[in-house]
């Protein structure tokens, strides 16, 4: 396999993007045209879990998916440098799958709680004109279009979406914009994920646990309903059982002794068929 | 993760033995005392099957398993060099168990067809002083006892383990003895399912019942030897199906990706097995 790190650099603000990129077989189905995951690990934008890193990185590569984990910018680093980071992931990709063997027109983004944030302000703020005028020293947008941002589908796992009072993960808001700028009705709008859905948001799947009592699970169902509206291709599974932050379900991530996984566990596997899932592609 | 190599060098000849550590998570089960796993892949002793190599490793290592890789010598390289290689895999694994966080008596060999003999000759051989004698030139009981050797549990896919004339894999053994194929007291020596004694490890297998190169009768009769010891076995037969399978995915074979074939879930039977602390003896 090829593992190695790829640094994304802001001013100076340097954050690792570590590379799985497993071996092709000639013999196996799709060699150079694989599909590839970037994933954001959760941590309320404070801090990234790394329970929610390489393991899942290891089960997306050890299906010939080409897994990447990013070790995005947390507090007191603020908006919109963690999104800058993870659109610039999706272009490193994007601009290697070919040397990587990797489809260009099948990146998903994936990400954990306030990594589902991130991934969901990748697939929702690529077109938006109001987030990319916030980001404009930057120049992400010289001499290229917007689709080079765009990732192909989302995969959210127990993601904060929504930034209405009544339903948000609030600590989350704080730790993105900081305690000033979490007034600014404006930018919580932009970064209500759910309200910026429109009919180019990738198709996405989600899974959450109805008994999530850090972020409610309406939050997925919202982002769902909204793609709903525009005919976008979704998967979604709610869990009835389990609380926030449960990973992959298994021992490799929990206490759980290891022949008793969870009840969620199997969500891996339909994550990974979507992956592959060349149909649900717009 | 930690992904490496580590040279093993026996006669004058120099193999890989690459490592793939996943890094442990800081909380949970299975932080320092991880079980571990080396893979044999097959090709009949004259070559070394591309599918049985990374994508076996790296699966177990997505199940927090420390998988290693031994690309070991074929024809015209002959026995005891390949048996030579498998063991020093082992005592390296064992001699490092605790800087990569596994626990040293829960270390299996895994092989596939002729991988499968040589992980069965690990099982077998270990403990047999006419194995040893065939070593000498090499040294390798000068420092320690030969219990360093041991591998405490086989995982047989599909294996090359009789060398009776009548369900024996003839390529198999010529390209392993070259001219001392027709030394008989050999022969015996490298029949696995004839070797079995008390202290052979216990062993999960699997195999098809239609396999036209190696008979499903080698898998059955090795168990049935560690049966009629006591010894614990997990048997696998699926009733269809050619020889060299893999993983029954798209990873090993050209299968659709999201079609995987009935044989595939012996992998997830084999993580439990691996896991397994019941049945190790320390």
């Amino acid at each position: 396999m090829k593992f190695y790190t790829h640094n994304i650099v802001f001013g100076d603000v340097a954050v690792p993007l570590r590379c799985y990129i497993p071996d092709v077989c000639g013999d196996c189905f799709n060699p150079d045209h694989r599909p590839a995951v970037i994933i954001f690990p959760g941590g309320a934008y404070s801090f990234t879990y790394s329970g929610e890193a390489e393991p899942i990185a290891l089960k997306y590569a050890a299906d010939g998916i080409c897994a990447f984990v990013l070790d995005y910018s947390c507090a007191p680093h603020r908006f919109p440098l963690p999104q800058l980071q993870a659109f610039s992931a999706i272009r490193y990709v994007r601009e290697h799958a070919e040397e990587l063997g990797i489809n260009p027109h099948n990146i998903a983004a994936s990400g954990f709680s306030a990594g589902g944030h991130l991934c969901a302000t990748t697939g929702t703020l690529w077109n938006k004109d109001a987030f990319w005028r916030e980001c404009k020293e930057y120049k992400m947008l010289d001499g290229v279009e917007k689709e080079l941002y765009r990732p192909d589908k989302l995969i959210l796992c127990y993601p904060v979406i929504k930034s209405d009072t009544e339903h948000h993960h609030h600590g989350c808001f704080e730790n993105l914009l900081g305690e000033d700028n979490v007034e600014r009705e404006e930018l919580m709008t932009l970064l209500g994920t759910d309200r910026q859905v429109d009919d180019k948001t990738p198709p996405s799947f989600l899974w959450h646990t109805a008994g999530d009592t850090c972020v409610p699970v309406i939050n997925s169902i919202d982002f769902a309903a909204a793609l709903a509206v525009h005919g976008t291709p979704i998967e979604m599974h709610i869990y009835p059982h389990g609380d926030h932050g449960l990973c992959l379900g298994t021992g490799v991530t929990s206490e759980f002794p290891f022949d008793r996984p969870d009840d969620v566990s199997v969500w891996i596997d339909l994550a990974i068929r979507f992956a592959h899932d060349e149909k649900v592609l717009t | 993760m930690k992904f490496f190599t580590h040279d093993i060098t026996v006669g004058g000849i120099t193999v890989p033995l690459h490592g793939y550590i996943p890094d442990p998570l800081g909380y949970g089960a299975n932080q320092d005392n991880r079980p571990a796993i080396i893979v044999f892949p097959g090709g009949g002793y004259e070559g070394l099957t591309c599918w049985e190599t990374e994508p076996i490793a790296l699966k177990y290592a997505a199940e927090g398993i420390c998988a290693f890789l031994l690309m070991y010598s074929y024809a015209p390289v002959r026995f005891p060099i390949p048996q030579l290689q498998a063991f020093l895999a082992i005592r390296y694994v064992r001699e490092h168990a605790k800087e990569y966080g596994i626990n040293p008596n829960n270390i299996a060999t895994t092989g596939y067809s002729a991988g499968g003999h040589l992980s069965a000759s690990t099982g077998v051989l270990w403990n047999k002083p006419e194995f040893w004698t065939y070593c000498e030139p090499y040294d390798p009981l000068n420092d320690v006892g030969m219990e360093m050797y041991r591998p405490n549990k086989l995982v047989l896919s599909y294996a090359v383990l009789k060398s009776d004339t009548e369900y024996h894999h003839h390529g198999s053994f010529e390209n392993l003895l070259g001219d001392r194929i027709t030394d008989d007291a050999l022969l015996s020596l490298v029949a696995c399912d004839k070797q079995v004694d008390d202290n052979t490890p216990p062993a999960f297998l699997w195999h098809t019942a239609e396999d036209d190169l190696v008979h499903v009768r080698n898998s059955i009769d090795f168990a049935g030897e560690l049966a009629k010891r006591g010894i614990p076995a997990e048997l696998h037969i699926y009733p269809h199906g050619g020889h060299g399978l893999g993983l029954g995915t798209c990873v090993t074979s050209d299968v659709r990706c999201n079609e995987p074939l009935d044989i595939a879930d012996w992998f997830e039977r084999s993580v439990r097995f691996v896991y397994d602390e019941s049945m190790i003896k320390a």
